[in-house]
């Protein structure tokens, strides 16, 4: 499946001078992104996402590297040529940047100044857009009155008045609590749907990429260190860093330093072995747990289990102790490995040695 | 009219003095507003704009802008009333008289009245105006659609903080021959020991200076929507 690209980012290089200090924010970066993708872009802060994001509209210059979007040199244009292109790439911010002054519906007006609409038609989007986010009844109100969903819905609303075919997320769920960010990430993800947006979604939260996201690119460092599609990061992420984030999301590290803390108590010896099992796709159709036991009388107790689905791919990870024979073990491993299952034996470090 | 006459024994008699300051004192005002408030409002929107990090960034039109203002803050009004008087004569063909106060005036308010709209407007949040670049906006809309829109109760505050002091300036305006309630206030209740004169003068400039506070306070909260 190739799309065409509508966001390419070559070589992207950022530096800022400051009091004679050299800071390189962005540092060789090169990103592709397809028409239709919700692209998402994870580090912690200071590791330069929004910076490079910012490169996609000149909200940033880069100094060096090529940006294209829409098969546009977006840094060849003119003044009035790179206003005309920002109309056709959305924004939206983590603390919302409305406009106070103005109402909801004047907020939302505010882009189609001077689009040549007619007063009518302004006022029939308006209504369309605020519509789309639901909130047709707060159009009369001032941001001072909303929550923080609310008023990021209203940004959103704002960021598609152009009709653009892009949309740039900066942290945009980062200052809202869970149910609202699961809100926002679900309204953004039905606009990918209906409206063919492309997103690129920056974010210091990986639960907020594996709810929507098709791709993901990693930063540390002004750099990307790892990227790919969400299925095959989550389920083999190549970098710590990568790993940190998908273990943030999964809670994985919990789990194990809980299970590792009561190792004494589950009595591990060689008939006794704690093993993590980590499975992408089909093979957890099969009734794996009931399979090991029925074919070589393996008992397997769960102690920790997390299913993903990401993209509609499940993606599996179970912590258990297997009981059995020895040779029995390696042949229920055996069958393991054969179905897809990913291992790895886990060795509980002794507490008093530690 | 009895009482008044009791306690104001020589105001009562200079009706049409007063009159006739108060007008001088409106009028100086009025005027040195109109024409300080567009070059102040200028010279703020200048500073904000050029400043480091601002939308149209420009270091040199940026430092003179800042270092005139600064000079003129600098120097005392009384003292810029005489250093002036050239100047005065090319623009409004005599140094001395109301209308020839204005000019002093208008250079003694304009950098504070600059100053006062660089501050009112920093307080926009940057966040805004970035919002606004990303929408397509450009320096001009974002001037006068974000900037002087997202910053009016602010404005209005420092107008009204502005205005008093002009009121104070045109006081001074007597030294050059500008007439106005502060020239009546010493020039005759002072000089001639008739206190109640000054007494009533500054009394009227009291009602206007609370008059302004009252209006412009009451404005500022109608178009401040941040809480």
């Amino acid at each position: 499946m190739t799309k065409e690209p509508i966001i390419q980012l070559n070589h992207i290089d950022v530096t800022f001078h400051n009091k004679g200090q050299t800071v390189k924010a962005v540092q060789d970066v090169s990103l592709e992104v397809a028409r239709g993708d919700i692209y998402g872009v994870v580090g912690y802060s200071g590791a330069g996402k929004s910076t490079l994001v910012r490169v996609i509209n000149r909200l940033q210059r880069p100094t060096a590297g090529t940006v294209t979007v829409n098969g546009q040199n977006i840094l060849a244009l003119r003044s009035s040529e790179l206003r005309a292109a920002r109309k056709k790439i959305g924004m939206i911010f983590q603390h919302f940047n409305l406009m106070n002054a103005r109402t909801i519906a004047d907020n939302v007006d505010y882009p189609l100044k001077g689009s040549g609409l007619s007063r009518k038609e302004r006022h029939d989007k308006v209504a369309r857009l605020l519509d789309l986010v639901g909130l047709s009844e707060k159009a009369q109100d001032y941001p001072a009155q909303l929550s923080g969903g609310q008023k990021q819905r209203v940004a959103i609303a704002r960021a598609l008045a152009n009709d653009p075919e892009i949309l740039i997320s900066d942290e945009a769920t980062s200052a809202l609590d869970p149910k609202t960010t699961s809100a926002i990430l679900e309204l953004l993800k039905r606009l990918n749907k209906e409206l063919g947006l492309t997103v690129v979604l920056i974010t210091h939260e990986m639960d907020a990429v594996k709810e929507i996201c098709n791709k993901v690119a990693v930063m540390e460092d002004g750099a990307i260190i790892e990227r790919g599609d969400l299925v095959s990061i989550f389920s083999n992420p190549q970098k710590p860093l990568t790993r940190d984030f998908i273990n943030t999301a999964t809670q994985i590290d919990q789990a194990l330093e809980k299970i590792y803390k009561q190792a004494k108590g589950l009595g591990l010896d060689d008939h006794h072995q704690l093993v993590q099992l980590k499975y992408v796709g089909a093979s957890t159709d099969a009734p794996l747990i009931t399979e090991l036991f029925k074919r070589y009388q393996v008992v397997s107790n769960i102690l920790y289990g997390n299913v993903e689905i990401l993209q509609d791919t499940p993606l599996g990870n179970l912590v258990v102790v297997m009981a059995g024979e020895p040779d029995q073990l390696e042949q229920a491993w055996q069958y393991c490995r054969d179905a897809g299952i990913q291992l790895t034996f886990l060795k509980p470090k002794d507490p008093e040695v530690a | 009219m009895s009482i008044f006459a009791k306690y104001f024994p020589n105001a009562v008699t200079m009706k049409s003095d007063f009159l006739q300051a108060t007008w001088e004192t409106i009028y100086m005002t009025l005027i040195t507003a109109i024409v300080a408030g567009v070059i102040g409002m200028a010279i703020g929107i200048g500073l904000i704009v050029t400043q480091p990090g601002g939308i149209l960034e420009n270091r040199v039109v940026y430092n003179i802008l800042d270092k005139v203002v600064n000079l003129f803050r600098s120097i005392p009004f009384v003292i810029l009333l005489a250093v002036i008087a050239p100047v005065t004569r090319i623009i409004v063909g005599t140094a001395i008289g109301t209308t020839a106060a204005i000019v002093p005036l208008v250079i003694g308010s304009a950098p504070f009245y600059a100053r006062q709209i660089q501050n009112a407007l920093t307080e926009v949040d940057h966040g805004i105006i970035e919002a606004a670049e990303a929408v397509g906006s450009g320096p001009i809309a974002i001037i006068f659609r974000v900037y002087l829109r997202e910053g009016l109760a602010d404005i209005i505050r420092s107008s009204v903080l502005t205005l008093i002091s002009l009121i104070d300036l045109t006081a001074m305006a007597g030294a050059i021959g500008g007439g106005g309630l502060g020239n009546l206030a010493i020039n005759v209740g002072y000089s001639r020991f008739e206190s109640d004169v000054t007494f009533l003068a500054m009394l009227i400039i009291l009602v206007l200076v609370f008059a302004i506070q009252l209006l412009g306070d009451l404005w500022a909260r109608r178009v401040d929507h941040t809480a």
